[in-house]
């Protein structure tokens, strides 16, 4: 049983440290409108769980895990980590952070998308975990606020509308602690408008590289020169305008580094191991693929990215690689990710999980997968079967501390 | 009677409560020689909690032997379901430190030449003579 919210990778079980509660899908469709403290710790866990799923470099790395959990399960046989895994949390001297610290900070950018600026400062200010220097923090908050530079515009009725870039810049930078130095990197180089633009961007195409904190750096260095954006204009249709141009760069950048074009997560599974023997691999991939298809038949052609020349199949999959990479985006979860890739078990720290089937099932649109709702998977057997391998790789844990 | 052995400790423990494990510190007559982020090494990375929302920092004191005793006692028996304490002397000072894993809490004893002792919480007064002995008091 979890005391503390965590994603386990190689077990996909989103681990939360509150008392079971009945399931409510606004943790991950609303987060802000729903219990903000406990949705915060599911929606952030979940993000942990569409970045495993869909990026190159985290699928291998849960691969390297996969190949110690399988003998340890089979015959007790401790392996050492892989080398992914043991890279992870070190620092890469020349960028200054972690593949880890790239990670953690693209999954807070989602976090103060999904939850706003203002919540997620108010929920840190009040939150034990941090010694976030509370005066400082509400000084600078609250000359914002007073400003009213908060909010994107003002509508007829005065209603702030939209986060500004400069509230979103504050949210990045107090209080992420070391996951906030990628972040700052690209802000030393650029102003909060288009380093809000660039980051998961850049972050997500380093997720996919051999070495994220490195590529991730260099891919900076060669957009910023080249990016001007007009202010004014909603953030998601920045996000959705830059990615083939962000993804032409990190592919030329790729194959100078590495000879070859970048895979992305889709193409990296079918040449895994876990797609074949990771139960929750197989689930979750198949229904990417389900994803896919339904983008191509069934999503307005403005929807896909790409040329209109490319074919559509092919927009599809550029698609579902930007979706995946602005998966906190509201337009990337609802519905295409929570109706084909809601996560398989959020389990709470007195045992209690929800299961992919309770969740899915309560999704008002759970219609938009009609090629899934008439073949389901079996979504119940999935997270019983995530569970238990849970338990084998928490002996597996135990070992390693030599208990 | 007081005791006047000091003993040199690292303590780890979430950033939220360090300032407060600090001030504890001062007040039981203690010095705090600093605090650091908490790198686990890469073979135990993945066992700690998601730092985004609870970083940890190790927390350099010299404490009288006595204190470091209760300290250690009162975290013992604390422990809670999915916890284990680590009282790890293999490095250059002892360190102390919560590991989320594991079905029952328990805690693991590892001396300087890296061997492992495993006691429940309930085994209070067999830790603290096991421990007396490796810290050499």
């Amino acid at each position: 049983m979890a005391t503390r919210n965590r994603y386990v990778p190689v077990t996909m079980v989103v681990d939360v440290g509150e008392a079971w509660t009945p399931p409510h899908t606004y943790a991950l469709t609303g987060p802000k409108d729903w219990r903000p403290p406990l949705s915060r710790a599911i929606f952030h866990e979940t993000v942990h769980y569409w970045q495993f799923v869909g990026h190159a470099h985290l699928i291998q790395l849960v691969a390297e895990d996969w190949a110690r959990l399988k003998p340890f399960q089979a015959t007790g046989q401790l392996l050492p980590q892989g080398p992914l895994r043991r890279a992870f949390t070190q620092p890469v001297e020349s960028a200054g952070f972690s593949t880890q610290d790239l990670m953690e900070a693209h999954a807070r950018f989602w976090d103060v998308q999904a939850l706003g600026p203002p919540l997620l400062i108010e929920l840190e200010l009040e939150a034990p975990h941090r010694d976030v220097s509370p005066t400082l923090t509400r000084v600078q908050y609250e000359r914002l606020m007073s400003d009213g530079k908060i909010w994107h515009h003002r509508d007829a009725q005065g209603q702030g509308v939209g986060y500004s870039s400069l509230s979103f810049d504050l949210a990045m930078r107090l209080a992420a602690g070391r996951y906030a130095l990628p972040y700052l990197r690209l802000r030393e180089q650029t102003n909060d408008l288009i380093a809000a633009a660039l980051f998961p961007l850049c972050a997500h195409f380093a997720l996919h590289s051999a070495s994220p904190p490195t590529f991730y750096v260099a891919l900076v260095e060669r957009l910023v020169p080249q990016i001007d954006l007009p202010a004014g204009r909603p953030i998601e249709h920045a996000w959705r305008s830059l990615y083939m141009d962000v993804l032409r760069e990190a592919q030329r950048l790729h194959i100078d580094r590495y000879g070859h074009e970048i895979q992305t997560g889709q193409a990296t599974i079918h040449t895994s191991p876990l797609f074949h023997e990771h139960v929750g691999n197989t689930m979750a991939h198949t229904m990417l693929s389900l994803a896919c298809d339904h983008l191509a038949a069934h999503r307005p052609l403005e929807f896909l990215v790409g040329p209109q020349a490319m074919p559509t199949g092919m927009r599809a999959l550029w698609t579902m690689d930007f979706l995946l990479g602005c998966c906190g985006m509201a337009a990337s979860r609802m519905p295409d990710l929570l109706a084909f890739l809601a996560p398989p078990v959020i389990r709470f720290s007195d045992g209690e999980p929800w299961t992919l089937g309770a969740l899915f099932d309560a999704f008002p649109f759970a219609s938009a997968a009609p090629s899934t709702a008439e073949n389901p998977p079996p979504r119940a057997q999935v997270a019983q079967a995530l569970l238990a391998l849970d338990e084998t790789w928490d002996d597996l844990q135990l070992k390693v501390l030599g208990a | 009677m007081k005791d006047h052995s000091a003993l040199t400790l690292e303590w780890v423990c979430g950033e939220g409560i360090a300032a407060a494990f600090a001030a504890r510190v001062g007040s039981d007559g203690g010095t705090v020689t600093g605090t650091t982020a908490f790198v686990p090494e890469p073979e135990e990375a993945d066992l700690y909690s998601d730092a985004q929302f609870d970083p940890l920092v190790v927390v350099g004191v010299v404490l009288a032997a006595g204190l470091v005793m209760r300290y250690l006692r009162e975290l013992i028996l604390d422990l809670k379901g999915r916890e284990i304490a680590v009282i790890d002397l293999t490095g250059e000072a002892p360190q102390v430190r919560i590991v989320p894993v594991g079905k029952a809490s328990l805690v693991l004893v590892k001396a300087a030449d890296g061997s492992v002792t495993k006691f429940a919480p309930s085994e209070i007064d067999k830790i603290e003579q096991s421990l007396a002995g490796l810290l050499g008091r």
